[in-house]
């Protein structure tokens, strides 16, 4: 569904509703040169890739209002969306089990360092320069 | 009055406990205190009369050097905005665990999903002992001790309130000793 983003920056995705935790990840996403969109429920990212929208790399919190981390990665797989990295965060350990159940691609505990967040979109970028 | 020339900050006055907490959080202001400072400078008064046990003490933990790192020429206050914000919202999260205590009595869950979003603010900009009194609460919320979540509460209130008090004067300095026209301060 989502179509490779060969050489341009990479388009990401931060689904989380503590301001905090979304313009941290947000700040570290622009200064590793990603196009970063924000929203703050599994909803409201589900609706992007029903829109259309497509991203290389997606980061959701677990816990969010109206939907959560977990279900949002459910059901954007099952929307076809298999291509795009998804990486659950949170700070509660046990939430790894129901994000790789889901359908993410990695778990990263809160907070999210980055260096961590540099090495997996080298990760993506290499992915998409490859399918070239 | 011991006044610094290079700054005209009044160093003589500066509270100990910022001082300790600049020399252990920051190693590159180290540097930046070393040269604008005198000799008899507070680094020397740290270093000559104090342990650095404020490093095992610390309100703050290397996530925050972690935000400041994110600053850069086009975001030059980003750590003070974040801590704003931060500050703005875990204000509103100790208010809805302090109405859940007294409105919905007994309901762990409640009170623990309330200070789970507190606990994970505090991991974001490394405030590590607010982050360990919330992490108290919510051992006390599994064991069903609701004297052991009220004494916890009123901890993380205080811990919320002396890390207020010491970032506004950590961010006063920076601005003090920050190059001329530096950035507004956003409300705190």
């Amino acid at each position: 569904m989502a179509s490779r983003n060969q050489g341009s920056a990479p388009r990401a995705l931060v689904v989380e509703d503590i301001k905090v935790d979304c313009v941290i990840l947000m700040r570290m996403l622009h200064k590793l040169n990603c196009k970063a969109t924000a929203v703050e429920n599994g909803k409201k990212a589900v609706d992007l890739f029903v829109e259309g929208k497509s991203f290389d790399i997606v980061l959701l919190d677990k816990d969010m209002p109206i939907m959560s981390g977990p279900e949002a990665v459910a059901k954007i797989r099952a929307m076809g969306a298999t291509e795009v990295k998804i990486v659950g965060v949170s700070a509660d350990f046990g939430a790894q089990e129901a994000f790789m159940q889901a359908g993410a691609d990695v778990f990263v505990p809160k907070p999210v360092k980055f260096e961590t967040l540099k090495a997996m979109l080298e990760v993506v970028i290499s992915k998409n320069n490859m399918s070239g | 009055m011991d006044r610094d020339n290079s700054t005209g900050m009044n160093i003589g006055t500066m509270p100990w406990d910022i001082c300790e907490y600049l020399v252990t959080i920051r190693g590159r202001r180290l540097v930046l205190f070393n040269h604008l400072m005198s000799a008899n400078s507070i680094f020397d008064r740290v270093y000559s009369g104090n342990s650095l046990d404020a490093m095992k003490q610390g309100y703050l933990d290397e996530q925050f050097c972690q935000v400041e790192d994110l600053q850069d020429e086009a975001s030059p206050n980003f750590a003070e905005e974040v801590v704003t914000l931060f500050f703005k919202d875990s204000a509103r999260l100790i208010s809805n665990v302090e109405q859940a205590l007294e409105k919905y009595p007994k309901d762990f869950n409640r009170w623990d999903a309330y200070m789970q979003q507190l606990k994970g603010s505090c991991s974001s900009i490394g405030a590590s002992r607010m982050k360990s009194e919330c992490m108290s609460f919510r051992d006390y919320c599994a064991q069903g001790n609701v004297e052991g979540c009220m004494r916890s509460f009123q901890k993380v209130k205080r811990e919320h309130g002396a890390l207020r008090q010491k970032l506004e004067a950590y961010f006063q300095l920076l601005r003090q000793a920050g190059p001329a026209g530096a950035a507004t301060r956003p409300g705190m």
